[in-house]
Order: structure tokens, then sequence, then C-alpha cells
């Protein structure tokens, strides 16, 4: 009920901004209608900058590009700036200055020439492929830290600088049929529609509390799939969860079924010892205990019934293969709540304990390091009965570019620390404890067309108030290029 | 008077130095025109925003002047074909903020005195439902609200991104901002309706 007076409150509200008239059904529930009043209102106390205020900024921009203009070229010169500055100026020098440096680059031409075929792969090769720092700068989000907020490392950091492979995001052909094809594999009828401008393919199945929506986004192929109504994950009865090692076979299933199941998870085992199945619905913690492989494939006790048998993988997206993961983990149920899942119904009717659906992670490795992001895994909702209620899958193919230098852990940390990076803390939050830094790929939102997959240093920890009491934990990252500010 | 010569002499300025640029064919000069019309065209949307954020126009102001500073700065570094112009500039909009707020480590608990001090000179506000005491009270709501929400509502409604371009500005799923600005609307409106209540 939520989720449609969202949708309708979203749909006015994007006619409302573009100005079209905007006249609400006797179907319309005062929810949105007061939403909406309340939309008009922020519209109506917008304040515009003043004319003198205009005339002011443009007048002193236009006054810093005539006094300063160098400033605002390329911070470095080009090959051609520079070489002009080299030249003397005299027609005859120029002429022999230009001969000698034909003849220098015709000769590095050959050496590398004779390098690349003849000599095996050079290493210098490599950089002069690799994208811009520009190119590679990341938007990561935004990084709010109470001012007087302390930083400690809780953890050990190194001095030692690196190197770190830099991967290009291979494009994705999203198209209608290729969406309807999957959508088919999902049990989903009809055709794949576009749907926000253009920015994804749309299908949904079903009516009511039953209707599900199948996502794709053209930018980055991910998809998203499950039911609209949040009642299907936080249900008002008694949930009948199948094991943990069950949802992880649904998962798989699901995943195998419907031609999304990445190579390097085929092994059934390797799912066992890879994903993290995490209880959500009322509260859990980490509880750092490995799984056992399990030896043969078992059956899920209820498979979800919609999902026709595998079909040619034509239309499934190509994952590349990864480098074994380290260790494996499979976190247990417990009392710290996840922060990447909404919290559960107040006044809902079901039990205090036990979560209310298994959320199956399948982590992304990138050079063997896990991607992290808004856009870096996918995750499989087993709700009750066994029925996958939800899936978020992203899964951007890579090809290697090259490697670049990276900074070293305890750079990273002071780049945090000077707010350089993204964290997020509370405004209470008076000491920023760092546990673990990891190397790992930034993937941005699914919604996002990415061209690049670069390294950044992750920081988990918690943050403690004045009492020195944990108020909540958190993560952040920056950048680990060193070009990369 | 002396403006519009000043203005003109700054015109002649940069253009006899786009031309000496241009002429020495480096190619990296800043295209003024491009820039000229990137103001023009995003100023008020910067504005909008910022103003949203800190509540006082006297320092949405200087907000906005920093903002466009660093435009121009990095202007040779944009591509539009990364990101819309008003996207980019609501991104160095919002990192500005970010930095103004740790410093000042104000969380727009004083700009009501401007606010109203201030809101007489603003043509902007319909006339109908301008009243400085509203005003006030909006901007209470508004700035109880977590960071997050009064990003994204400024982003909606000051710097009027669709839902696509604030979860990129963001780095949020688009649906995740959806749910955000609903939820966040529904606070404002109950805000100003216990506000109501308790007159």
């Amino acid at each position: 009920m939520k989720d449609k007076s969202q949708k309708q409150f979203l749909e006015y509200l994007d006619r409302m901004m573009a100005g079209e008239p905007v006249t609400l059904g006797d179907d319309v529930p005062e929810e949105v209608r007061s939403a909406l009043d309340q939309a008009r209102l922020m519209l109506a106390y917008r304040r515009e900058p003043t004319p003198e205020f205009r005339a002011a900024l443009r007048n002193r921009l236009l006054q810093q590009l005539a006094e300063k203009p160098a400033a605002y070229q390329t911070e470095k010169p080009g090959f051609w700036e520079r070489l002009d500055s080299v030249l003397p100026p005299k027609p005859v020098l120029v002429a022999v200055v230009s001969s000698v440096a034909v003849i220098f680059l015709l000769f590095v031409g050959v050496v590398l020439y004779a390098g690349r075929f003849g000599g095996g792969p050079s290493a210098t090769m490599t950089a002069p492929s690799l994208p811009s720092g520009a190119e590679l700068a990341l938007q990561l989000p935004a990084n709010i830290v109470p001012e007087g907020a302390s930083f400690t490392a809780n953890t050990g950091l190194s001095d030692a600088a690196g190197k770190a492979a830099i991967y290009k995001i291979d494009s994705t052909d999203i198209t209608a049929d290729s969406v309807t094809s999957l959508g088919h594999r999902l049990g989903f009828s009809g055709s794949a529609g576009l749907s926000d401008d253009g920015t994804r393919y749309i299908m949904t199945q079903g009516t009511g509390d039953n209707e599900k929506q199948l996502t794709v986004w053209i930018a980055s192929g991910a998809v998203e799939y499950g039911y609209n109504s949040p009642d299907k994950l936080y249900p008002v009865f008694q949930v009948q969860l199948p094991s943990q090692s069950q949802a992880e076979t649904i998962a798989y299933n699901f995943l195998q079924q419907s031609d999304l199941l990445p190579s390097e998870y085929h092994n059934l085992a390797k799912v066992s010892q890879d994903t993290t199945v995490a209880g959500v619905g009322y509260s859990i913690i980490s509880g750092g205990v490995a799984a056992t492989p399990m030896p043969t494939v078992p059956q899920p006790t209820t498979t979800p019934s919609p999902i026709p048998p595998p079909s040619a993988a034509e239309e499934a997206p190509s994952p590349q293969s990864l480098p074994a993961p380290s260790a494996p983990s499979v976190e247990q149920p417990a009392t710290v709540p996840t922060p990447s899942v909404p919290a559960p119904v107040p006044g809902s009717t079901r039990p205090a304990h036990g979560p209310s659906y298994w959320l199956v992670e399948f982590p992304n490795y990138i050079d063997g390091s896990e991607a992290t992001g808004p856009g870096s895994n996918i995750e499989v909702s087993v709700g009750t009965n066994g029925e996958v209620v939800k899936m978020a899958w992203s899964w951007r193919p890579v090809s290697q570019l090259g490697t670049d230098n990276i900074i070293s852990t305890r750079q990273a940390f002071e780049d945090l620390t000077q707010g350089k990076g993204s964290i997020e803390v509370p405004v209470d939050c008076k000491q920023v404890v760092v546990d673990s830094v990891q190397l790992k790929y930034w993937l941005g939102p699914p919604s996002e067309e990415q061209e690049y997959a670069v390294p950044v240093y992750e920081f988990t920890g918690n943050c403690l108030d004045k009492n020195g009491n944990t108020i909540e934990s958190f993560t952040g990252w920056t950048p680990a290029l060193s070009d990369a500010y | 008077m002396n403006e519009i010569a000043d203005v003109l002499q700054c015109y002649d300025a940069i253009v006899n130095r786009e031309k000496r640029v241009a002429d020495s064919n480096t190619g990296h000069h800043v295209h003024i025109g491009a820039f000229t019309a990137l103001y023009e065209e995003y100023m008020a949307y910067v504005f909008r925003y910022i103003n949203y954020r800190v509540g006082s126009r006297t320092e949405a102001e200087d907000l906005t002047s920093l903002v466009f500073e660093k435009a121009l700065a990095a202007f040779h570094r944009y591509d539009h074909r990364k990101s819309a112009p008003q996207t980019w500039l609501l991104t160095i909009a919002r990192n500005t903020i970010t930095d103004h707020l740790r410093k000042s480590s104000k969380r727009k608990t004083m700009p009501l005195d401007d606010a109203v001090g201030l809101a007489s000179a603003d043509p902007s506000p319909p006339e109908a439902t301008e009243t400085h005491e509203e005003y006030e009270k909006l901007q209470t709501c508004l700035a109880v609200l977590p960071q997050r929400e009064q990003e994204i509502i400024s982003l909606k409604f000051g710097g009027e991104l669709n839902n696509r371009q604030i979860a990129s500005v963001v780095g949020l799923s688009v649906n995740n901002v959806g749910t955000i600005l609903f939820r966040a609307i529904c606070k404002l409106r109950n805000c100003l309706k216990g506000w109501s209540n308790e007159r």
C-alpha cells in the first residue's frame, strides 16, 4: 500500500515539476494528496537569486577569467604546448630540432615495436594506454562527518604504496528482446517496455499483493526482480523459512534457471563456500562461522515454481572469470541490524524472533579483491516457503586495462580523516574507530553507466558517542589511485 | 554606467585572450561562451539548492559564488558526455556544502533570523503563500530531517533534478531516492501539521 502511494506520488510530482496540470482523481489516497500539497509548498517557497547578485557574480567570474586566464587552462601543458616552449624561435633551428625529434620518435617506435612482437610484453607499454586520472575519478557518496569527531585506527596501517589493476567495464547490450527473454525465464508474460525516459526496461506480472516487477537498467545491465508489496518481505504472519543451506540452494537454482548465475558460481559447493547468508527481518550479528561445503546438491523443500527450465544462454550477460576469493564466511542470525535492509514494519504480528527472509549474497571479486558499492553483487531474498521474493543482480563484466600506482593504507586513512573520501556518520558521533581497511573495487549504482572499475580503500568500524558507547557501524571509502586528487 | 563599462572591458579582455589562446593552437582554452551560457542557464538551480540546504540567503550567495569559482577552475575538465551540466554543477555544490557544514559545524540551526530579515527583498515566492512565519516553519522542519533527506529534498525542489540524476549525485539507487523523497515529504508535512496543532 505504501509502495503504491509512493509510486503515485512520484508520478504526480514529476508531472508537477514538469509544469503539467495535475488533477487528482478520487482514487488518490489522502496520504498522497497531503504529500503533493507539501510538494507545492516546497516549490512556492523556493527562493530565487536576486538580479543584483546574479549580475555581480557574473561580473566577478568574468573578471577572474580576464585577470588570471592561465589558471583556467589545463593544469598540465599538453605536448604541443611543451614542444612550443622547447623549440627555439629561429626557423632554421626549428627545422633542425624538429628533425631530431622526429628521428628520436622513430627510434622509440622501433624499439617499442621490437619489444612488443619480439621480446615479450614491455612494462612501458601498459602505462600510455591507461586513462587519465580525471577519467578514472570516482563519484563516491557524500562525506558527512560532524566537526570535532576524531579518527582512530584500530587496525594496522602500512606505509607501503603499491600497484593495482585498472579495469574497463564492458558495455552491455540491453534490448527489449533480451529483457523480454529474461522475463519469460522468470515467469513473466508479454513484452518489456521502456520506462523512466528510456533508462530502463520494465515488465510486470500479477495484481495486488502478488504483483511482480522486473527491471533491467540499460546503463549497467543490472536486474531487479521482486514483488512490489513489502508484505512479501515482511509478512504479517508466521513465516516458514527454509534452512540457511536450503536458502543458498534455492538462490542458486533461481539464478541458474534464469541464466543469471555467474560462471564463477556454477559449482554449488562454491556457492556454499563464498556466499553470505543472513537472516533479515528482525536482527542479526556477524557470526563468522565458516560453512561446510555441501558434497551433493540438496533439493530445496520448495522451489520457486514460476521459473521455466533453463534456456540457451544467448541473452545472459557473460561475467568474467575471477580468481578464487579468500576465506568463506556465513553469517548467523544475531543482534545487530543490517544497514542495507529496511526495518520491519511496525505493528506487524510477525513473531519477534527469527528472520522473515534469508538474504543470500553472491560477492563479486575483481583481481582477487571484493567489489564494493551499490552495484557490486547479487542479492537473492528467500522468503516464506522458500520463495524468491526479491533479487538485485548487478554484475558488470570487466576487462583489465593495465596497472596503476596506489597509495598506502596509512595515506588512505589520512585522506579519510581529511574529508577526501566518503563516509557518513551521525551528528552525535564523537569518535570514528576504523577496525579494518581493505582494497576493493568500486561499482556504482545500477542506474549509472560506469566506464572503469578502479580500486578504493574500504574502511569499516564503529562510531562512538561522547561516552565512548557505540552508536552504529559505518563503511567509508577513499580513492586508492595515487593521482586520484 | 561604470558597471557596464567594467563588464564590456572584461569581455574585451576575455575575447582577446580567447583569440590569443586559440591562435596558439593549444586547443585547451576555456570556452568563455560555453561557461557563460552554463552560468546563465543553471545558476538559479544551484542557488535554490544551496538555499534549501543552508536556509540563509547570505550564506547561499557566498556558497553559490564558491561553487561557480570551482566550476570555472574545473571547466576544462568537464565532459558533457559523462554528466549533464546541471548534475555536474550540483555535485560541486553538494561537495561545497558538505565542506561548509563540516567546517562551520552548523546544521541549519541559525539561518531563520536571516530568512526573516531578507524575505521581503525576495520576489520569488507567491504572495499568497509568502509569510515569514511559514517560511521559518518550513526551514525548521527541513533542518530537523536527516542530512540525506535534506539533500534529496533540496536536489529535487531546488536543483530540479529527476530521481535518476539525484541517484547519481548521492550514490543511491533510483528506487531508494524515490522512497527517501516520499518519506521526507511526509515527514515535512507531519512536522508542519504538528506545528499548526500546537498553536
